[in-house]
């Protein structure tokens, strides 16, 4: 379903821009309907980038992304908001991804709106107060600010705004590495439920072996700039 | 020696913390008493959200301004609480360091790597910036980052979760403090830095004393780091004692769930979640997911009850 052929990416850092890194060098990969692919590596090794230009958020120097069979950095304007919503990323830091300045119930809420999820405004907050709920979370958090909640409770509220979303493939980037042990195992029971259910195709990232061996189907173990398929 | 080791670097008593909110008042620490001892490291654990990182800002006065923080904590015997905030930045900058939770929150994305570990330093020593500038590369070398020097210069968003994450770590000990709050020092990072970071942190206890308070959910990084452990759930202390007391044979009914739910236990999560901090429940604020719970739980809250041999458990039912 989501496939990337061949794809690399390397960056200019340094004084002038002149050391180049090559972040991610000629990775082929294919997530299907439903499968649940772990990713692991050193740090450093790429995994981030690679999940970025996996969600289009960052165009690769070579090669291309494909979402059934076409090119995602060739879609039409529809289709490109369609993708949006298809496939889901969620952040190595999950405060990163929330507006500073906008409470959370409005962060959570933009997405229900931006792609008419809901009729009213009562159902609106109905589908997030039972979401929240799943995830463990009290609703008293929906008046904060990003900064003022806990690094776990973030971590599951960026979950939950991807998740809620009914995506087809999902982009976890170690989502539970802020949890205590019980917490992280209701909350991976959650996501495999979740996607198994809805038939999401799952790739997360952890360097957790524990977290990879309960949620995977395959793992792939990338190195510096090059990836072993096993 | 056995006098020495014994000194109290801090004493804490009945530390509390409230944040005003636009709903309720949110009580997230509550009652904390607890000494931490020079060269000593003391590993915080408890569920998401029940009150860590809330207690370790408190104690480096790092909250924000809808916090309002009750109870007395000493340092060196000064008191903290009440102590000005010009004066405490003063400790905060030479003997008392923090590594914070959050890499990517955490570093200043304006300023260059290398520039944020130097600055750290420079509050310290007044060495000139040759020295300091020498000091933060063979920090950056131990703990294993790629390209050296060259990623002295880059900036926070050029560097991968675990490269931050280092950054930080390097931070939070490159001058040396007596006393250093780190915050999931661990997170986002693969085995091998994972054992170069522990390693780090041991030798700075072994050779300068410093005292440690480590906050983590990784049962690894405390067994091979703490000497004493605190679990906390829903704001207060519910346990305490030495590292194998507590992590091989809890009493508490909380950390026996929290141990239970690790993988080589067989991942068992507690049933339930916890409370919302401005709706604690009556009684014991465990009770209403504990499996021993009786009618006495629900309806008296239970005190800290000392064990022995350093030992406090907050249930009705602990037996050593
Ligand atoms: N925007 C950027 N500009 C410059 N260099 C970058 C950028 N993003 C990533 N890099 C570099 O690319 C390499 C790979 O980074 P990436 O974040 O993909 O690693 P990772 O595998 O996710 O590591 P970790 O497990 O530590 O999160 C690193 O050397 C990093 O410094
Ligand atoms: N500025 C704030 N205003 C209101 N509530 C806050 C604020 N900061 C934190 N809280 C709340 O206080 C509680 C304790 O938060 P804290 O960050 O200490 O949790 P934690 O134990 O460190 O959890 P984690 O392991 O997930 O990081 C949480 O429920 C959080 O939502
Ligand atoms: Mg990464
Ligand atoms: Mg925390």
């Amino acid at each position: 379903m989501l496939r990337a052929e061949h794809v690399s990416k390397s960056f200019c850092v340094g004084r002038g821009r002149n050391t180049k890194i090559q972040a991610v060098l000629d990775v082929s990969l294919e997530i299907n309907k439903g499968e649940h692919l772990g990713l692991v590596g050193e740090s450093g090794c790429g995994k981030s980038t690679l999940a970025r230009m996996l969600a289009g958020l960052i165009r690769p120097d070579g090669g291309t992304v494909l979402l059934d069979g076409q090119d995602i950095q060739k879609l039409p304007v529809k289709a490109r908001k369609e993708f949006r919503r298809k496939v889901q990323i969620i952040f190595q830091n999950p405060q990163q991804a929330f507006h500073p300045r906008m409470k959370l119930y409005e962060t959570l809420a933009e997405p229900i709106r931006l792609f008419h999820l809901v009729e009213t405004r009562e159902q609106e907050r109905l589908m997030l107060e039972e979401a929240m709920e799943r995830m463990g979370l009290t609703t008293d958090i929906f008046g904060r600010y990003p900064h003022e909640i806990s690094g776990g409770q973030a971590q599951r509220i960026a979950l939950l705004r991807s998740l809620m979303l009914e995506p087809k493939v999902l982009i976890a980037d170690e989502p539970t590495s802020m949890l205590d042990v019980s917490v992280q195992a209701q909350i991976l029971k959650l996501i495999r439920q979740t996607t198994e259910e809805n038939e999401i195709a799952l790739l997360l990232i952890s360097h957790d072996m524990d977290v990879i061996r309960a949620m995977s189907d395959k793992v792939i173990f990338m190195h510096e700039s090059a990836l072993n398929l096993n | 020696m056995e006098e020495e080791q014994t000194r109290e670097l801090w004493r804490i008593e009945r530390l509390q913390v409230f944040f005003k909110t636009r709903g309720n008042d949110i009580m997230a620490v509550n009652e904390f008493s607890l000494s931490i001892y020079q060269g000593e490291r003391l590993c915080l654990l408890g569920e998401s959200g029940c009150g860590k990182s809330v207690f370790g800002m408190a104690l480096l006065k790092l909250l924000p301004e809808n916090a309002e923080v009750l109870g007395k904590a000493y340092y060196k015997g000064m008191e903290t609480v009440g102590m000005s905030e010009k004066t405490f930045a003063r400790l905060r900058g030479t003997e008392i360091a923090v590594i914070p939770q959050g890499a990517g929150s955490s570093l200043d994305p304006t300023m260059r790597c290398g520039k944020q570990v130097e600055e750290c330093l420079r509050l310290h020593e007044k060495e000139n910036s040759q020295v300091c500038r020498q000091k933060v590369l063979s920090l950056l070398k131990r703990l294993e980052l790629p390209r050296l020097p060259g990623i002295a210069r880059d900036y926070p968003f050029e560097l991968s979760g675990g490269m931050k994450q280092r950054i930080l770590v390097a931070a939070g000990i490159v001058c040396h403090p007596q006393f250093l709050l780190v915050d999931e020092p661990t997170k986002g990072l693969d085995w091998g830095c994972r054992d170069k970071v522990i390693t780090l942190l041991k030798k700075l206890v072994e050779d300068e004393e410093t005292s440690v308070l480590l906050i983590t959910h990784d049962f690894n990084v405390a067994k091979s780091l703490a000497d004493r452990v605190v679990v906390m759930y829903a704001g207060e202390i519910v346990e305490y004692g030495m590292r194998e007391d507590v992590l091989e044979r809890p009493v508490h009914p909380y950390s026996k769930g929290l141990l239970a739910a690790l993988p080589q236990n067989g991942f068992q999560a507690i049933e339930g979640f916890s409370p919302p901090l401005d709706q604690i429940p009556k009684g014991c604020r465990f009770h209403p997911r504990c499996p021993h719970a009786t009618g006495r739980c629900a309806q008296e809250h239970p005190n800290l009850t000392d064990l022995g041999e350093g030992r406090e458990v907050r249930c009705f039912y602990a037996e050593g």
